[in-house]
């Protein structure tokens, strides 16, 4: 073979091209044959699942008013490594965080030594603080502080409300109240993203994978009507402060329809600052606790004997002179009566008398009535961790029950079951479910459902409840037992329940009463049933009664929201010469003070 | 003499052909410009992508400052608030004189039928 310059150019050549046709072998080898297994390795290595968090929904209450929303605000993390100059950035830091300018650059001095990426600053940063900060950073050139969004649920209205709206966990997910009975409406649905960073963490658009959109959670609006709410929680803390009850409740209803318009109850607690909360203080009583009812339970012997038609309103009961003897046992009257109607038994509240229209009911049928009027069972209302309440059926009862459970003792009910029944009698005879939300809407405002009003049953016939009605209008005058209960002006029907607290062990307490009150207004046309109930108050002798404790606050509370709810007067107005002298005496009498 | 310096001696010519020089010089450019093309648009692809990213967290500091400013409103004018404002005398509730208030229809007049109504009676629905 010639040694020439052609052969060493095709030698040359053909080296070449053996490289190559290797290096284009590896390549197609490289970018076809194992090109899903390096994507995928590619793809492990710098791609991530990002999570696009969902909004929580709102809370309002029924006139659009916000009650719980989502408060944007930021994670501060800093970065060790990328930190050039801890000192400055720790006093921008300290400046625009409030935080101890020493602390921080302790800190960030550490984080740069130790070259940890993650360090947290603050937790909750509000995010106009975060963003000065940012500004601050940017425009002192400094690098390696980081922001990563997070939200806080906020309470505009502070503790107002705080058992029936309740409070999320550190997952945020709700633990109580209308947050946790709603949470899956609420929640919403995290959407997800596929995305790939470069090495400095930096997303690279243009390689973003598969993604699904967040879909926000849905509105919940309440029936509750913060105007009475407020009205209701003054109320509640004003007798609380004065009596230094356990415990007390005030629900307010709309009888017609079962909207709970508004629930309160004490100790209450701050949803803002939950860790600061006592177990107690986060108990919604309306709905979790139970009492013996006392008188107020008189209205279902009284309704159920009159609707078998057993009684009618020229029935006399002889009542004993306030000495009944029965089942081996003495039944007391406060005050001897000797022949009452039943009309007069509820305006009285005579324990016998109640106790004998039960007799006359017999013990099953009267421990039907009871189970119609929804005690025993849960009332189905859009709150956790309702109780049915304890109700023994007769085969259960010892030979002096059917005398006792007449007069609100050895049964114990909620005191929102007790609202509902007394909403019976207010509405002509049928049993309501609560509600207390009124709808769900979604983002933009379309309504998803609405809560309708719904019978449980009918409970007694109108003509029974009207009777029932008349009577209790009676107990709030000067002859029945609530006089304080009455509003200047309108007409004011109710029933004033006492009881002893019973012992865990059995028997009672001596000084410790459960004082409630349950009325309607206007009587012959209820805008709302309201039941305040004041647990254990702290009274002088003989001071305790449902008619002295819960009755005044009763009336406050109904005075106010009459004017609130802009109810129309029944009484008859004064003559305008009467209102002058009035208003003169009532001048002197100032004068004289 | 040396016989190498005798061999006769020819000029080695390479012809050079101009057309086929060209054929490669424009296929070497339009594969250069093919690919200085698709460098130039992954270079905008990512610098667009930067920009969307910068964008779209530019849109989320913005709604949060929003929603940041709307709780604020909703904190500030809500009930509590309102009614710290008033206990601390800030804000004061006025009465509405009953001259001052505007009536669509005729009031009920206490004296017709003895019976006292509010100044907006029956107006308001009742929840």
């Amino acid at each position: 073979m010639r040694w020439n310059a052609r052969t060493r150019i095709v030698i040359a050549s053909g080296f070449l091209g053996i490289i190559f046709t290797g290096f284009s072998y590896r390549l197609i080898d490289i970018g076809v044959t194992k090109h899903e297994e390096y994507s995928d390795l590619a793809a492990r290595q710098n791609s991530i699942r990002q999570t696009l968090h969902a909004k929580r929904g709102v809370i309002y209450d029924r006139n659009g008013e916000t009650l719980a929303e989502n408060a944007p605000v930021r994670t501060v993390v800093a970065d060790g490594s990328r930190i050039r100059n801890p000192e400055k950035v720790a006093q921008i830091v300290a400046k625009c965080l409030g935080m101890d300018a020493d602390q921080v650059t302790k800190k960030l001095t550490t984080a740069v030594r130790d070259d940890d990426k993650y360090l947290v600053l603050q937790r909750e940063a509000p995010v106009e603080d975060a963003f000065n900060l940012k500004t601050a950073l940017d425009a002192a050139k400094q690098t390696g502080i980081y922001f990563e969004e997070d939200f806080e649920r906020s309470h505009p209205n502070g503790s107002m409300l705080c058992h029936v709206l309740g409070f999320l966990n550190h997952d945020r997910q709700g633990v109580q109240g209308v947050e946790a009975s709603m949470d899956e409406y609420l929640e919403g649905q995290d959407g997800y993203r596929y995305i790939e960073h470069d090495r400095t963490g930096r997303e690279l658009v243009v390689y973003r994978g598969q993604e699904r959109e967040p879909h926000d959670g849905f509105n919940v609006t309440l029936t509750i009507d913060m105007g009475l709410q407020s009205i209701v929680e003054d109320e509640l803390d004003a007798v609380v402060k004065q009596v230094r009850p356990r415990t007390a409740i005030a629900i307010m209803a709309n009888p017609r329809t079962g909207e709970i318009l508004a629930m309160a109850s004490r100790p209450n607690f701050d949803p803002d600052n939950i860790g600061q909360a006592q177990p107690e203080q986060m108990k919604n009583h309306a709905v979790i606790d139970m009492f013996e009812p006392g008188s107020t339970f008189k209205i279902v012997a009284s309704s159920g004997a009159y609707n078998e038609g057993l009684v009618d309103a020229h029935t006399e009961i002889f009542c004993e002179d306030g000495h009944f003897a029965y089942g081996g046992r003495i039944l007391h009257d406060d005050h001897p009566n000797g022949t009452l109607t039943v009309h007069d038994i509820l305006m009285k509240s005579s324990n016998i008398g109640a106790a004998k229209l039960a007799l006359r009911l017999g013990g099953d049928t009267f421990y039907e009535y009871v189970k119609r009027y929804g005690f025993g069972e849960r009332t189905g209302i859009e709150l956790p961790g309702e109780i049915r309440g304890l109700v023994p059926p007769p085969s259960r009862w010892d030979k002096t029950t059917i005398t006792r459970m007449p007069m609100g003792q050895t049964v114990a009910v909620t005191a929102l079951q007790t609202v509902m029944a007394m909403s019976a009698i207010a509405n002509g005879g049928n049993l309501m479910v609560p509600h207390i939300v009124k709808s769900l809407t979604d983002s933009s405002g379309t309504t998803i459902k609405e809560f309708q009003p719904a019978v449980v049953r009918r409970v007694v016939t109108e003509k029974s409840a009207n009777f029932i009605r008349d009577a209790l209008v009676d107990v709030v005058s000067a002859k029945g037992t609530a006089l304080l209960a009455a509003v200047p002006g309108y007409d004011v029907g109710g029933k004033t329940g006492t009881a002893q607290i019973p012992k865990p062990g059995g028997g009672y307490y001596e000084n410790k009463y459960v004082a409630s009150f349950c009325g309607f207004m206007p009587a012959h046309d209820p805008a709302f049933v309201c039941l305040v109930l004041i647990q254990d108050p702290k009274v002088g002798a003989e001071m305790y009664y449902g008619g002295l404790v819960a009755a005044p606050v009763f009336s406050r509370i109904a005075e106010r929201a009459a004017r609130y709810l802009d109810l129309q007067p029944v009484m008859k107005a004064l003559p305008v010469t009467q209102v002058a002298s009035t208003k003169s005496s009532s001048k002197e009498d100032t004068s004289n003070q | 003499m040396n016989a190498t310096l005798n061999r006769p001696r020819t000029r080695a010519i390479n012809p050079l052909r101009l057309s086929r020089v060209l054929l490669y010089l424009v296929a070497a450019i339009v594969c250069g410009a093919a690919g200085i093309c698709y460098v130039s648009l992954k270079n905008t692809q990512h610098r667009l992508g930067d920009r969307v990213r910068d964008v779209e967290h530019q849109i989320r500091e913005l709604r949060a400052r929003n929603q940041d400013f709307q709780n604020r409103i909703v904190n500030l004018s809500s009930r509590t608030a309102l009614r710290r404002k008033l206990d601390s005398g800030f804000i004061a509730m006025m009465p509405i004189s009953g001259t001052a208030i505007a009536r669509l229809s005729p009031p009920s007049i206490s004296t017709d039928d003895g019976i006292v109504r509010t100044a907006a009676a029956n107006s308001r629905l009742l929840p």
